[in-house]
This record gives structure tokens, C-alpha cells and sequence, in this order.
């Protein structure tokens, strides 16, 4: 079987061993090349080690080429196979290709304080408020729920405001459960990095209603399908 | 194994940390995640398989109360209910989710168990 780190448009596999100590070649033709490891039998292990892997090897591979991330564990019966598979995606492939080329993901997570005594920066009362007048307890649970929602939301923007125009593209997610925690994740152009990062660090000194971490340089993992596009 | 995989995790997240000073907590759950994806995948024991499937029901359960929920809170935000017909759905809702947790607690589930990872499409809930 062949196991797939990344589509590259380089022909040339990193000159490093893959999983298992294996060789890695690229696969493909024409701009769009499968980087791969061949096994017999090749079973991941749960821990960090093999992530680390295949993350350095899609890392090795990002140097000098523009590279769409496989997800780790994905892998194809034999070379037949993976061919045909690049020559149906051929398009969506260079298509994504063209998209991440020059650029690297960063990650973007904070964990939110929705405790209303602490958000100062949600304010604004709560529209529907005043034409709910019972003040019964299932009213009080949903205005509650609410109020979380309308928190985590402005949270979120405050984060998201002064990024998102440094990104080429970004996703988003926000949990207002018994976690509440934006997880993000933006395309940067390799040279607007160290910019991104001076904001992120700004946030995190100024927010005063989340913690932010940010992580990076990453392949561009979440934006190998164009739902990530800004 | 290649000296660059080999046990050298925390090193490279470290190195990975750009802002903050908290990485591990968010790495960590996301690797146990993936640590429990990979091994629920090969082995099928047959002692877990009813926490796995009252798992699976719960989380489907889960998915259609907060779906549930957020609709209700839309509407409420566009104010097309009665404070009557807010204070029946808020009851409504505060019951359901107390007896989500309870269930969870009898089948010794976290909240977070109850999520699923649907690859691309990022995760359930």
C-alpha cells in the first residue's frame, strides 16, 4: 500500500525517510505529484511520534514546493490506484494547489470568559429582553443561553477583526458550551507572519476576556478544500 | 522510526507555540482524541461496546437538542414568541439538558465524549 503524506506540484520527494524509516517518492505527473511511502502492512500507532512524521515530512516537502496536507492515516491499495485518484481531482488539486502557494496556516484558539461579570465588552442589552416579561425560570435559562451566544459571538469578532485582513482565507469555529472556545485558523502569506503574530500577541495582552494561543507555521491543513476561502 | 518522529512531541510543540502559554492543554485533548480515534478503530472490545454505543446515541441525541436550542435561541432573537411560549421552550430545554447529564453520568461520559470528528467537515458539535 502507499501511504500519502501531500499532494505537492514539485516532483521531488524530500530527501528524508518517511513512516517507518521508509523512502519517500512522489507520485503523479504534470504539476500535481502524491508524496508517498510504500509499506506492507503499515499500522499508526495512537501517539504523537507518527503524527510528528508526517507532519515533518509535509513540512520538509512545504520548503520548496506548494503542498496540500493528507490527513494523517490516509493511504491507497497500490500506485493504479492513487493515479487515478490525481487524475479525476487533477483540477480541484491544482486549484487548491494555486490557492495555498507561498502561504502557511496558523492556528488560532481561545478559551472565552462568558461570565457576564467579566465581559465587559458585551454590554449591550439583549433586544428580545424586553418583550419577555415572565421571568420564570425557563425564561431565565434561555436569556441566559443567550446572552452566552451573543458573548462568545462579540469574543470572537474582537479576535477575528484585526486578522482576518492580514489572511488570505480563514475558518472558524465557536463552542458556547460547558467549553467555550474559538478555534481558528487562517492562511498567511509566508511574509506576513511575523505581523500576524505581533497582533496576536496584542490580543493576548489586551483581551481581558480570553486567552489566546496561537501555533504555527502549519501546512495549510484546513484549506486543502476551498471551504476555508475568505 | 526516523530521528525526526522519535519522540520528540513536546519539543516540536513547543517550538510550534507562537503566542500563549497554554499550548499543551489544547494539544493534548486533541491528540487523547485522536489517540482514542486510532485505537476504538482496531481494537473492537467487546466491553466497551455498550458505553460506545450509548455513546453514539447520546451524542446524536446531543446534536439535535443544542440544534434544538439555537433554533429556539434565534427565534427568540427575532422575536416571534410569546413570553409565555419563551418560558415553555426555556423549560423545556433546562429539563433536556439536565437529563442529557444525568445519562452521561450514568454511563461515565464527558461532555466532551459526546462530539464527533467528521474529518473535512471539521467536528459535530
Amino acid at each position: 500500500m502507499l501511504y500519502v503524506y501531500a499532494i505537492s506540484d514539485s516532483p521531488r520527494p524530500p530527501t528524508m525517510p518517511g513512516l517507518r524509516d521508509s523512502e519517500l517518492r512522489a507520485v503523479g505527473d504534470r504539476g500535481v505529484y502524491a508524496i508517498v511511502s510504500e509499506h506492507d502492512e503499515l499500522r499508526l500507532e495512537g501517539g504523537e511520534d507518527d503524527l510528528w512524521t508526517h507532519e515533518s515530512v509535509v513540512e520538509e516537502a512545504m520548503k520548496d514546493a506548494a503542498v496540500l496536507p493528507a490527513r494523517i492515516g490516509g493511504s491507497f491499495a497500490d500506485e493504479e490506484a492513487l493515479l487515478a485518484s490525481l487524475r479525476d481531482r487533477r483540477a480541484d488539486f491544482e486549484r487548491a494547489l494555486d490557492r495555498v502557494r507561498g502561504a502557511v496556516e496558523l492556528a488560532v484558539t481561545a478559551v472565552l470568559d462568558l461570565d457576564p461579570l467579566s465581559a465587559r465588552v458585551a454590554e449591550e442589552p439583549i433586544a428580545a429582553a424586553g418583550t419577555v416579561t415572565t421571568a420564570g425560570p425557563g425564561t431565565a435559562y434561555m436569556l441566559d443561553r443567550l446572552g452566552r451566544k451573543r458573548r462568545a459571538e462579540r469574543v470572537a469578532e474582537l479576535i477575528d477583526e484585526p486578522l482576518a485582513p492580514l489572511a488570505r482565507a480563514r475558518t472558524s469555529r465557536l463552542s458556547t458550551d460547558a467549553q467555550p472556545r474559538l478555534t481558528a485558523a487562517y492562511l498567511v502569506d509566508r511574509e506576513r507572519v511575523a505581523i500576524f503574530r505581533t497582533l496576536v500577541e496584542r490580543l493576548e495582552e489586551e483581551l481581558n476576556v480570553a486567552a489566546v494561543t496561537c501555533t504555527g507555521p502549519w501546512p495549510p491543513y484546513s484549506f486543502v478544500t476551498a471551504e476555508g476561502e475568505s | 522510526m526516523s530521528d525526526l518522529g522519535r519522540g520528540n512531541g513536546i519539543d516540536r510543540a513547543r517550538e510550534k507555540l507562537l503566542v500563549g502559554n497554554r499550548p499543551f492543554g489544547s494539544f493534548d485533548s486533541e491528540l487523547r482524541r485522536l489517540d482514542s480515534a486510532l485505537s476504538r478503530r482496531v481494537n473492537a472490545d467487546p466491553e466497551s461496546l455498550e458505553k460506545g454505543l450509548a455513546q453514539l446515541v447520546l451524542t446524536l441525541v446531543e446534536l439535535l437538542r443544542q440544534l434544538m436550542e439555537r433554533q429556539a435561541l434565534r427565534r427568540i432573537e427575532g422575536g416571534s414568541l410569546s413570553p409565555d411560549e419563551v418560558e415553555r421552550l426555556g423549560e423545556t430545554f433546562m429539563l433536556l439538558k439536565e437529563k442529557m447529564d444525568e445519562l452521561r453520568e450514568q454511563f461515565e461520559l464527558e461532555e466532551e465524549d459526546l462530539n464527533l470528528d467528521l474529518g473535512p467537515l471539521g467536528r459535530l458539535l
